[in-house]
Order: C-alpha cells, then structure tokens, then sequence
C-alpha cells in the first residue's frame, strides 16, 4: 500500500512538473527618451516584473543601430518565486556625433524556460518585452514632429495636435489646418492657433469641429515656417456604443467575498460577445494594489443591459475609502471608469470620479502671477513717489 | 545743526517707506501663501509605477493635470470636500496644480509605461499585460515578423510552434 502511495505521489509529482504554466513577463518603463549630447555617458535603470510570481530565468540581450553604445549589467538573471522584480542597470556611451533624426537600442528580456539552458534543448515557445532607449538628435536648419490625438465629445470632435521642435532652430509660427472627410467626400476645413516653438521646446495645438454621429477621416497639415506635414487619423463621433449604468454590492458584510455588480447596457444593434470586466482597487492613502479582480465573460444582446459580476474577498481589507480602475474589455475596445469605493462594516458604496475637460481654470489666479502685481504696484508706487519728490526738490530749488 | 537735521530726517523717512514695503509684500504673501492649496502627493518629479495616481491636496476645489507645462488643454477633476482623490491614467509625463481661492505652484510627475506579455498555459492566447499598445514581433527559427499591436488587456489568439519567441515592445 505505501509502496502504491509513494509511486502515485511520484507520477502525480512528474505530471505536474509536465504541466506547462503561464508565461509572463513585465518590464518599466518600456521606454527612455533624451535627447543627443556628444560623448555623453549616462545609466539606467529598469525592472523586470516578475507578474505570475514564479522561479524562473531571463536573458538579456541588446539590439538596434544604438546597440554598440549599450551595455548592460549582467546578461541572465534568476528569480525566485517570491521575487516581485527585479533592477537591471544599462549604461549609455554616446560618441561624438550621430546622424540627424531617431536612434534607437532596444534591451530584449526573454523568459528561458526551464530546462533550455546548457542542456542542449531548444528554447520552446517563449516570451520576450523589450524596453527602448531613443535618443533624438536635432535635424539641421527647423523641424516639427507632431500627432493627433481626437476625443470624441458626442457632438463635436476636439483635435489635439502635441508638435515638438526637433530642428536646430526655432520655429517662428506653426498651426494646422484639418480637413474633415466622409470617404472621399471633403465635409468642411477647421484651423488650430498659432504659436511659435523653441529648439526642443513642445507644446499643442488645438482645434475643434463640430458635426453629425459617424465615422471619419481627418486630414491634419501642419504648416512651420514654409513647410507642410500632412497626418491621417480616423475618428468617430458620437455616443459610445456600451456603458456602465451601475455598479453595487448588495448584502455585504466586511470580511466576506463581496458580489460586485456592473451593469452594462450595450446600445448597438448587433450581441456583443465576450465582454468582461476587470476593476483594480488601491489603497487610498498609496498607490499600492489592493486587489486585482475580473468577472467571466458575457455575451450582451442587442440593445439591451446586462448584469457582469466580480469577486471581491474582503478578508484582509479594513474599513474606509478606496480608489478603483473599472475596465469594459469588449471586442477589441474598452471602456474605463474610475470609481472611488467607500468600504464599510456592513456596506460597499461606488462613487464615479472622472477628469472634465476643462476650459479654463475659472479665472482664479496663481501664485506668480499675484505676486507679480503686488511687485508691479509697488514700483509704480515707488515712480510715482520718486517723480513726485524730484519735482518737489527741483520746485525747491528754485 | 539744522541743515544737518534734514536730511537725516528725510534718510529715516526712506527706510521707513523702504521697509513698510517689503512688510506689506511680505504680509501679502503671507496671506496669499496661507489662502493657496496645499499640494501633497504626487510630490514634484515622482515617477510612478502603477497606472493609478493618488493625488492628495489641501484646501482645493479642483485639481487640474495636463501633457503641456502651459495647461493648454487640461483635465479637470472636481474635489470640493476631498482632500485626495485616486484616478487611473495612462503613461506618460503629467502637471498637475490645485485651485482654490488662488491657484497652486505647478507639480510635475511621471507614470512609467509597462511593457508585458502573457502566453497562456496552452500556448495558444497572448495578452498584453502591461499598461501601454505594445507591438507584438513573432521571431521564429531566426526571422523577425510583424504579428500584431495589442491594446492593453487584449488577447490574440496565435498557433502553437515550438522554438518560437513572441517579443512585446512599445507602440509608437
């Protein structure tokens, strides 16, 4: 009988070992960004993230026209499982000079599974993530570099346009001008202001159409000093086609696994299906995660709401208020809420909190600028008096 | 003695004037200074990790954040009766200043991006982890391909190969 024993625990030891694991692998940031100075010599550092806390090895290895810059700290490294990440420091030798425009090296971290190292067996199927150093070197003479960003506001379309001045020289006046079509069909032509950029400087202009629900071509020409670029986006305008009407907990009692309800409509006129929610909770005085929760997936019919539940166990969670990240995940697209939760003995309480965009600032006034009229008012005060008394000196004198 | 008398006299009154302005300065920026919101958290040049910002304040009635120095084109948070508010957001270098009676000193932070990959136990689903569109590159028996760029928390369904490497790197 033991002997049966022990040979079950040695096959049900070797089948587990069989099974295959997730394999995941994290890195930040995912990128560097500086811009090019001779022979400038600099580290840094990123983590790799240990994210299905697991014992495992990872290589490292450096690629790009950067990549005889780079070198890195150490080329494999292990984790255990209770390791959350780890640092790896690379530094940066740049020489004397480069040519204008973009370089990049990207630092390839890639998960080895077990058993593929020094044994002769190949690498099976693996992942790698990679975290970039771009180093941007002025172009000769002016040079912009700029994108779109479009947000949707239901009934009118706010174009947002971030340019950077990556030339040698400033840029005395920049704007855009963006065409709006239907297909092949030009709707109408809005222009953004007009500003002026310094070598290296970045800053945005904006510009606003307004117009029916639909899809969208914008044709975005940025026009510097004589010279036109020319950027396509495709944008939407309109109501969002799925949203989350409520989010509850009913019948709660801290220290149990809390049903958190979402309730989301779907307003098209097609199922939508596999639609999951993900919420992640943080504490309210850190920016630690507190949980990291998800429901099933659903299929919502059309025009109609449906009710997505998440777990929540409450075991280790003490009274008072937390902030929270809810995510639709829907057919390549999601939506996002940010929700603050008010955890209490015997209730859970969700109260949306969400960014505006703001049109100005309500004409409050900052602190530099108070204190520039107060120094204002005092040198006019200060001339007034000094005038005032020469004159009198002079009539004195007289 | 009487022609020394005078301008003594009128040097007293100078320093008089001369320091009542720079107590009235001070007394005005005193008040002013008391009047601001306190900005607590994020502090000034942090570098943040999650994509979550606990911001934390005293004595504003909004918080504003914006991509640009200037706030051309900033988000507004409401905060009346709050003194921290939590919200996500995605990468990238922010500002942030509180306005109350007056507005604030300007506060910069930075949310790092996060690049990550997860290939399900089957082999058979990559998902994007991380909190930025990472461009996915299938490298198999030595060639590099373009696969796909996945939005954060997307799945993509791929085929089982052995000796294959599927690399993630920042989207644009």
């Amino acid at each position: 009988m033991d002997k049966k024993f022990i040979l079950f625990l040695i096959v049900f030891m070797s089948m587990s070992l069989m099974v295959p694991s997730v394999c995941a692998l994290g890195v930040t940031p995912g990128r560097n960004t500086l811009d090019f100075s001779p022979n400038l010599e600099r580290e840094f550092t990123a983590s790799i993230l240990n994210t299905e806390s697991k014992a495992f090895s990872v290589v490292l290895s450096v690629e790009g026209d950067l990549a005889s810059y780079v070198s890195v700290s150490e080329d494999k490294i292990n984790f255990l499982a209770d390791e959350k990440s780890k640092n790896i420091v690379y530094s940066l030798k740049l020489p004397k000079g480069l040519s204008p425009g973009l370089h990049k090296a990207d630092i390839a971290i890639t998960d080895v599974p077990s058993g593929s190292l020094g044994s002769g067996v190949s690498i099976t199927t693996t992942v790698s993530v990679i975290t970039q150093l771009y180093v941007y070197v002025p172009y000769p003479g002016k040079y912009l570099e700029g994108r779109g960003d479009i947000v949707n506001k239901g009934t009118s379309a706010v174009f947002y346009i971030p340019v950077i001045s990556r030339g040698e020289e400033k840029i005395d006046e920049a704007y855009c001008t963006i065409g709006i079509y239907n297909g092949e069909t030009k709707l109408g032509t809005v222009e953004s202001n007009r500003i002026s950029i310094e070598k290296g400087e970045r800053k945005e202009l904006n510009a606003e159409w307004i117009g029916e629900p639909g899809k969208y071509k914008a044709v975005i020409s940025l026009i510097y000093d004589g010279k036109i670029e020319t950027i396509e986006k495709e944008f939407n305008l309109g109501l969002e086609n799925v949203d989350v009407l409520g989010v509850s907990v009913n019948e709660f009692k801290l220290g149990d696994v809390a049903k958190i309800k979402i309730l989301v409509q779907n307003k098209e006129s097609g199922e939508i299906t596999s639609a999951e929610a993900s919420m992640k909770i943080y504490g309210s005085d850190t920016n630690e995660k507190v949980a990291d929760i998800k429901s099933e997936k659903y299929n919502i019919p059309a025009k109609s709401n449906k009710e997505l539940n998440m777990y929540w166990d409450t075991e280790k969670v003490d009274l008072g208020q937390y902030g929270s990240n809810l995510k639709i995940n829907y057919e390549d697209k999601f939506i996002e809420k940010n929700l603050k939760i008010d955890v209490k003995e015997d209730s859970m309480t969700f109260t949306g909190v969400g960014f505006v965009v703001a049109s100005g600032t309500g004409g409050k006034m900052s602190l530099v600028t108070i204190l520039v009229i107060v120094i204002g008012f005092l040198v006019l005060v200060n001339l007034v008096w000094l005038i005032w008394w020469m004159r009198k000196k002079k009539s004195g004198k007289k | 003695m009487k022609i020394q008398e005078k301008p003594k006299k009128k040097t007293k009154v100078i320093v008089l004037v001369v320091l009542g302005q720079f107590l009235l300065i001070g007394a005005i920026l005193f008040f002013v200074y008391l009047s601001a919101p306190r900005l607590e958290a994020p502090l000034n040049g942090a570098v943040i990790r999650e994509d979550f910002v606990q911001f934390k304040f005293s004595g504003a009635e909004m918080i504003l954040v914006d991509d640009n120095e200037d706030f051309s084109s900033p988000k507004m948070l409401n905060v009346s009766d709050l003194s921290s508010i939590g919200i996500g957001m995605k990468p990238g270098k922010y500002y942030w200043k509180a306005v109350g009676n007056v507005e604030s000193f300007t506060r910069s932070f930075v949310i790092d991006s996060n690049v990550g990959l997860e290939l399900n136990k089957n082999e058979s689903k990559l998902k994007n982890v991380g909190n930025v569109e990472t461009n996915v590159t299938k490298e198999y028996q030595g060639t590099l391909g373009g696969l796909v760029i996945l939005d954060v928390g997307v799945e993509y369904n791929v085929n089982m190969t052995n000796e294959t490497i599927y690399r993630g790197e920042q989207n644009g």
